[in-house]
């Protein structure tokens, strides 16, 4: 994530389950990787720092395999947050089915410090409701 | 717009390369291009000029328009709002209808390209671009003739060479030069060409020498 926000801010926001966005002040659309410049959607040039949780719903996503390599496939995802913004993030593959509409959460992985891998993880229907913005940490 | 002219048309075999990436689920590896070397390239003249030359190809219309880079900041991942748009501009330029056209060259990087470009030409309704392949439409004697040499898929990728490509194998349909590609009777071609999944994408209307 980049545009304006670097890897430091991310450190003290990560933790808590949020990443850092902005929110237009004229029509109120939420960007994440957060914009500083104009409104994607308007123009406006109203953006104020916001902090959105790290947590929605699979619209779409892929696996690749990669050839001639050692590497297992690997998925990407677009995750509409729950505050509304769309973004591609690493997927991370746990046996639970990935589909569209699948409740996921973001998770990280946290070692000597820093959060040195982020990923999104699909919820198990059963969990889904109490999952609602809530980062799970994994030691590195 | 009708004061260019191709006059010369020429490419290069193309050498295909082993893909870095097998598949993308649930795109398989024949769902893919394969991107490879390859070179293409055409003469350009005043349309006064190129009089001189009776196998001539005039380019009539042109059309470009952008969209956003990522997929995650576009309204609707099934509209490849762009394209539509470009078309738009370069049929207005023309002065001719989409149905008017006797073969489409389309980007069609991925299976699932083609009938989203189809759809964004509005040739269907959005959903039913499919339909064009199971119902043999996009054939050289069907309705809508795509990709006439393989596409992208089957004559291969060479990415900053694709749209040169497009170009002449248009010119070649155009020339009646396409030989057992040819579709009967082509006079006027559309050549969409796109980087960035549908960020930047550039349509041309050629015809045929009268």
């Amino acid at each position: 994530m980049s545009d304006g926000v670097n890897c430091a801010t991310h450190e003290l926001t990560l933790p808590e389950g949020t990443v850092v966005a902005t929110r237009c002040g004229a029509c109120q659309r939420v960007h994440v990787p957060a914009r500083w410049h104009r409104c994607l959607g308007c123009g406006s040039k109203r953006l104020s720092a916001t902090r959105v949780a790290l947590a929605g719903v699979f619209e779409s996503w892929t696996v690749l395999n990669v050839h001639e390599s050692d590497v297992g496939g690997w998925a990407l995802g677009l995750v509409r947050l729950d505050a509304g913004p769309m973004l591609t993030a690493r997927v991370r593959i746990t046996g639970v089915a990935l589909y569209v509409g699948a409740r996921v959460v973001g998770a990280c992985e946290h070692g000597s410090g820093v959060s040195e891998r982020f990923w999104f993880e699909v919820v198990p229907a059963a969990d889904a409701e109490a999952a609602k913005g809530v980062l799970r940490e994994v030691a590195a | 717009m009708r004061d260019v002219a191709i006059i010369g048309a020429y490419a290069a075999p193309v050498r295909k390369q082993a893909a870095g990436i097998r598949d993308m689920a649930p795109s398989r590896l024949f769902d893919c291009s394969p991107i490879c070397d390859g070179a293409a390239s055409v003469v350009l003249a005043a349309e006064e000029l190129a009089r001189d030359y009776d196998n001539a190809v005039s380019v009539r219309g042109a059309g470009l328009a952008t969209d956003t880079m990522s997929f995650h900041d576009r309204s609707d991942l099934l509209n490849l709002e762009g394209s539509r748009v470009a078309v738009e501009r370069a049929l207005e330029k023309a002065e001719v209808a989409i149905e008017d056209l006797d073969l489409y060259e389309i980007h069609d990087a991925f299976t699932v390209m083609a009938p989203l470009i189809l759809e964004s030409f509005g040739l269907y309704p959005r959903g039913e671009g499919w339909r064009a392949s199971v119902d043999g439409e996009i054939a050289l004697e069907g309705r809508v003739p795509i990709s006439t040499f393989g596409g992208l898929k089957a004559r291969g990728h060479p990415v900053g060479a694709t749209g040169l490509y497009q170009l002449v194998e248009a010119t070649h349909q155009l020339r009646g030069e396409a030989a057992s590609n040819q579709v009967p009777g082509a006079r006027r071609a559309l050549v969409q060409n796109m980087g960035g999944t549908g960020s930047l994408i550039v349509v041309h209307i050629l015809e045929a020498a009268a």
